[in-house]
């Protein structure tokens, strides 16, 4: 592996500053809003196109003492939850101007009662409903629904929320998510040019920063790593799959093992960026955007778990995966339910699974790098044998 | 997974002992809502495992799903958490059965209750249900346990999105949902809902209601003429029978006993003590409810989350309307789903009506969801009524998590606690 | 009016004996297997110290988890209660108490008159108990009573884990066979670093109202008491016998309950 590219490096350099990082910084100096929202049923172009920056409320990329967080979540909410909670506690997202949270997880609605009842001076927290199923009817549901929040965010923040402006945001979201693409598309060749762990700091970076300023970062990247030769080699080819994650440490701590993660199913990575929003069919942007989030790459929540498992399945035949690390944090009902599920039909298809349960945040501890070891080495038998 | 083999030898079993426990209740009878009680949770056992016998078909159907719709369809259910939870607590299976989920690959944080149900389910110790109806009208594993259910058995199987509000456009859509669920036992059962039918039981339902409603006012009396037992009765009614004839019965020999102790100006022992409960008490320890009424003198007057109705605007020529806005005036419904304040308000308002001196949370160790509203209940009930609240960490069917002996110290030193404010 | 308070707890059983609201008489003891006979022998020995017999005592009050055997006692009450009246009588100010035993850890909200306001008990994890203390004394092959003046060495707190007593143990372990080893007295201040976390967190959860008092037996260990204050970031108040706060607060109930007859 060659240098860090120049572009990754202005990447950490936005990332070292969470949660109030340099480019929020800036925006709050000229006088601008800014709207954190946590779960991806959040159409952040809605967000966006009132002239608010849509930043992810996330934990830390590091594991915390919950002490205070416990305190109103209890010890048995998942620790990504407690984890916002805990920072909000600690007034790191003081500079937060509104609170889009959805009803998508138990965490997720019982962070925001918190929010809700017990953090002061916030104009706006509010909460979208989003179906779990995605037929026609449940469309029309949650198109009424967004457009029930784009309305609270006017109103909110004294601000019209254009059809123009949301155009404008969809043309913005959807180059992202091209180039998030074409940096995937990278990651399929045999020595792909980033780590599973760049990976994930350059998915975080898009919550942390305007839009336009991130899609500038993300073309210089692109450019840079088609000029160059880097190549990250690993022995085995990994997915990682399950809850919220954001520490890059915790997938280079699997990496350092000498697997490579080329692919993962997180809603901090693919998950987030998958599905563009269709900028033919629909007259009304609104429809449009609506119609994207709630067919995206589905979470645990959303039922049947069939999709999601076909999904994943067509994802390990395409990135070319051998195993699967499924990363759940503790009392993340969704996905520690469907995971036996989920396993058992990658099992089928020959794609060994290595179940993680721990907290949200945890990096390299003695633990998983014994599992990952284990895990490494019984992938590299299996390929011996046959 | 497609995994699941039906092997009856223990639900046969747990069918034996629920009918030695009806009979020797019929010779030491205690009153008429109990003997009621223990007759209708026979019977629905007894029912699923003739029809199992006779081929007839069961819905599985997981909590909060509207019985009205299978009971005026005539289709014999098969209740997803409750039956698991009933036939282990009955049979004492429960490291077995919690041990095979394990097996299973179940995380150990996952609720105990689901997790009970997929270790039974998945073994094929319950009637094999032909086809599966669930909702999550109580919390995230609701909607995953049920697809894991329909998943071991290989059935086919209906989701009912139950959305987070009941605005006007919610209620459309949950009603809609209802309709789609009708749509789908249709096909199964290659019968077609009898829509008058289908009005009479909702309008018999909303009788239950009306009863139902009566029983928490009479629970209010001082002294309240109310068994801690109702408690735990209630749950298990409302959740196998709510808006049946069955449940109708046993709610109205519970009205008219509360009724004659109400006219007598008594409740069923000495009262010192007005206690509050919350959320699901440990099911495995009767015992727990009947100790606290009987040797410590504490009724529990008021269960705001298991039996706190809201109002219920009944449309007799909307049926599927109706059920909807019921699930939302259910007191599971209304407390679990929404905002924490709808439940923080259940439980103020409920102490007002009932005059409680202090509060039990039932805090099960591995419902996330329930756990995370007793700040602010408890923030309420300490601002608005002035009166404390007791934690109890617990499992609600695994005794080995908090055994029962540490459970009564707690509430015993929290009536001290309740005695020393008087 | 003699009367005593017997407090039965899993590892040690206290006596208090108070005449006229003075204290006259105290003992604390190992706890025999049948908590009856240890408790005869406790009271014996405080009657004793008294110049008392047991047939003086008008009232005697049991309390801790041994207190249902007592036959001889009139009346049993829980630690809670006890725990209140028996600090609100030595240090009238306590708002908060802290107490950590052999098997529980409890946090109580005291109002002036000594009565219960709020409590919250340890979640069923033995990793802030003084089970966990005297396990993880074991584990460093050393006396329990040394735990605490060795902690004070300390120039940091090595990593433990407040998490779950099974993780603290790996950590401990892997600390002692590091090389090389992190010293002996971070390791300590560590180990009383996750406990104090974990109990402190605890007592977040009910609040915490000035003064504050660290009682029960781990509360005799000056390490843990100085991370308890650390972790709080307050003065914490330690009773110069900490152990017998239970006992001394039955007896009081024995009194008022005397007095009522």
């Amino acid at each position: 592996m060659t240098d860090t590219p120049k572009a990754l490096e202005k990447i950490r350099e936005v990332n070292a500053g969470f949660p109030y990082t340099d480019p929020i910084k800036k925006w709050k100096e000229r006088g601008g809003k800014v709207v954190a929202w946590t779960c991806t049923y959040v159409p952040e172009e809605v967000i966006w196109a009132a002239g608010i920056l849509p930043v992810r409320m996330t934990g830390d990329s590091h594991e915390l003492e919950l002490e205070d967080a416990n305190a109103y979540l209890y010890i048995n909410t998942c620790s990504f939850q407690r984890a916002c909670l805990q920072m909000t506690l600690d007034k790191q997202y003081d500079f937060l101007d509104g609170y889009v949270s959805a009803a998508t997880c138990d965490g997720s609605r019982r962070l925001a009662d918190v929010w809700r009842n017990y953090i002061d001076n916030i104009p706006l927290v509010y909460v979208l409903t989003v179906p779990r199923k995605t037929t026609e009817r449940a469309h029309q549901l949650y198109i009424s629904e967004v457009k029930e929040m784009k309305q609270k965010l006017e109103e909110a923040f004294k601000v019209k929320i254009t059809d123009d402006a949301m155009r404008q945001a969809i043309k913005l979201y959807n180059h992202t998510r091209a180039m998030l693409k074409e940096l995937y598309e990278m990651r399929k060749k045999d020595k792909p040019p980033i780590t599973g762990a760049e990976a994930l700091e350059i998915v975080n970076a898009a919550f942390r920063m305007p839009r336009d300023e991130y899609n500038k970062l993300l073309e210089e990247l692109l450019a840079e790593l088609k000029d160059s030769k880097r190549e990250v080699t690993g022995k085995v080819r990994l997915l990682i799959s399950g809850s919220p994650l954001n520490n890059p440490d915790f997938i280079a701590t699997i990496e350092r093992e000498g697997a490579i993660v080329v692919t993962d199913e997180l809603c901090m990575g693919t998950r987030y960026w998958w599905d563009t929003v269709d900028e033919k069919t629909y007259k009304d942007p609104l429809e449009a955007i609506s119609r994207r989030y709630l067919n995206n790459f589905p979470c645990a929540r959303m039922v049947p778990c069939d999709e999601r498992f076909d999904r994943v399945l067509a994802m390990t035949r395409e990135y070319r995966v051998e195993g699967m690390v499924a990363e759940i944090i503790r009392y993340c009902v969704p996905y520690a339910h469907d995971e036996p599920m989920l396993r058992e039909r990658l099992e089928r298809e020959g794609i060994s699974v290595l179940e993680l349960d721990l907290e949200y945040g945890v990096s390299g501890s003695g633990q998983i790098r014994t599992r990952a070891q284990a895990f490494i080495e019984m992938l590299l038998d299996k390929k011996g044998q046959s | 997974m497609a995994t699941a083999t039906q092997d009856l030898t223990r639900f046969e079993k747990a069918v034996d002992i629920l009918d030695s426990i009806y009979r020797h209740r019929q010779l030491t009878p205690t009153t008429k809502a109990d003997g009621i009680y223990y007759r209708l949770i026979l019977e629905y056992n007894r029912r699923l495992l003739q029809a199992s016998k006779e081929g007839r078909q069961i819905a599985g159907y997981g909590l909060m799903i509207p019985n009205e719709l299978l009971h005026a369809m005539d289709i014999v259910p098969l209740h997803l958490e409750v039956g698991s939870s009933l036939m282990v607590t009955v049979l004492k299976l429960y490291e077995e059965v919690l041990a095979t989920a394990k097996g299973l690959g179940m995380a150990v944080e996952l609720c105990s209750a689901h997790r009970t149900m997929a270790g039974v389910h998945s073994q094929g110790w319950v009637p094999r249900p032909d086809f599966v109806v669930w909702c999550h009208t109580i919390c995230e594993a609701c909607t995953k346990s049920g697809e894991f259910v329909r998943d071991v058995w290989g059935a086919p199987g209906f989701f009912l999105d139950r959305p987070f509000l009941d605005t006007e456009e919610q209620l459309a859509y949950f009603a809609d949902e209802l309709g789609e669920m009708v749509a789908f036992l249709e096909k199964q059962t290659g019968k077609k809902m009898d829509w008058d039918r289908l009005k009479a039981v909702v309008a018999e339902s909303y009788k239950c209601y009306g009863i139902q409603k009566e029983i928490q006012q009479l629970r209010a009396l001082t002294p309240s003429p109310t068994y801690n037992r109702f408690v735990v009765q209630n749950i298990l009614i409302e959740w196998l029978f709510g808006g049946t004839p069955q449940a109708t019965d046993f709610y109205t020999a519970v009205r008219d006993e509360m009724k004659q102790m109400a006219a007598e100006g008594r409740s069923p022992y000495p009262e010192k003590f007005r206690v509050q409960t919350i959320y699901v008490p440990p099911m495995f320890s009767w015992k727990t409810m009947d100790w606290l009424q009987r040797e410590k003198g504490a009724t529990l007057v008021g269960d705001p989350m298991d039996a706190r109705w809201q109002k219920w605007d009944l449309n007799p020529e909307r049926p599927l309307l109706s059920l909807a806005r019921k699930v939302f005036a259910e007191p599971h419904g209304y407390t679990m789903h929404g905002p924490v304040e709808r439940a923080v308000s259940a439980c103020v308002q409920d102490a007002l009506d009932t005059k409680a001196e202090g509060a039990v949370y039932w805090a099960a160790m591995t419902c996330p969801q329930g756990c995370a509203m007793i700040r602010p209940v408890r923030d309420g009930l300490k601002e608005k009524v002035g009166i404390p609240t007791l934690i109890v960490n617990m499992d609600v069917n695994d005794p080995t998590v908090v055994p029962e002996s540490e459970i009564m110290e707690k509430l015993e030193g929290f009536l001290e606690t309740l005695e020393e404010r008087k | 009016m003699p009367v005593a308070g017997i407090d039965v707890g899993s590892q040690t059983t206290k006596v208090v004996i108070l005449n006229d609201g003075q204290v006259v008489g105290q003992s604390v003891m190992v706890s025999a297997e049948e908590a009856e006979t240890g408790a005869r022998k406790a009271l014996d020995e405080a009657l004793q110290q008294a110049g008392l017999a047991l047939s003086d005592l008008t009232t005697i009050v049991a309390t801790g988890a041994g207190r249902k055997d007592v036959s001889f006692a009139q009346k049993q009450k829980t630690s809670l209660s006890c725990l209140a009246k028996g600090i609100n009588r030595l240090l009238p100010a306590v708002r908060t108490l802290i107490d950590v035993g052999a098997e529980s850890s409890t946090v109580i909200r005291i109002n002036e008159k000594g009565g219960v306001d709020d409590s919250i008990g340890h979640d069923r994890c033995a990793s802030g108990t003084g089970a966990f203390l005297e396990s993880m004394a074991k584990l460093m092959q050393m006396p329990l009573p040394e735990m605490g003046q060795e902690s004070l060495k300390a120039q940091r707190r090595a990593e433990v884990s407040s998490m779950c007593a099974i993780f603290a143990e790996q950590e401990v372990i892997s600390h002692v066979h590091r090389v090389p080893p992190t010293p002996k007295a971070d390791i300590i201040a560590g180990i009383h670093g996750s406990m104090a976390v974990r109990i402190v967190g605890l007592a977040k959860r009910i609040g915490v109202k000035p003064e504050i008092a660290l009682t029960g037996g781990v509360a005799r260990n000056v390490g843990f008491a100085r991370v308890i204050e650390e972790e709080l970031k307050q003065k914490v108040v330690v009773p110069d016998n900490p152990q017998i706060v239970a006992a001394l607060g039955a007896a009081r109930i024995a009194q008022e309950e005397g007095g009522k007859q």
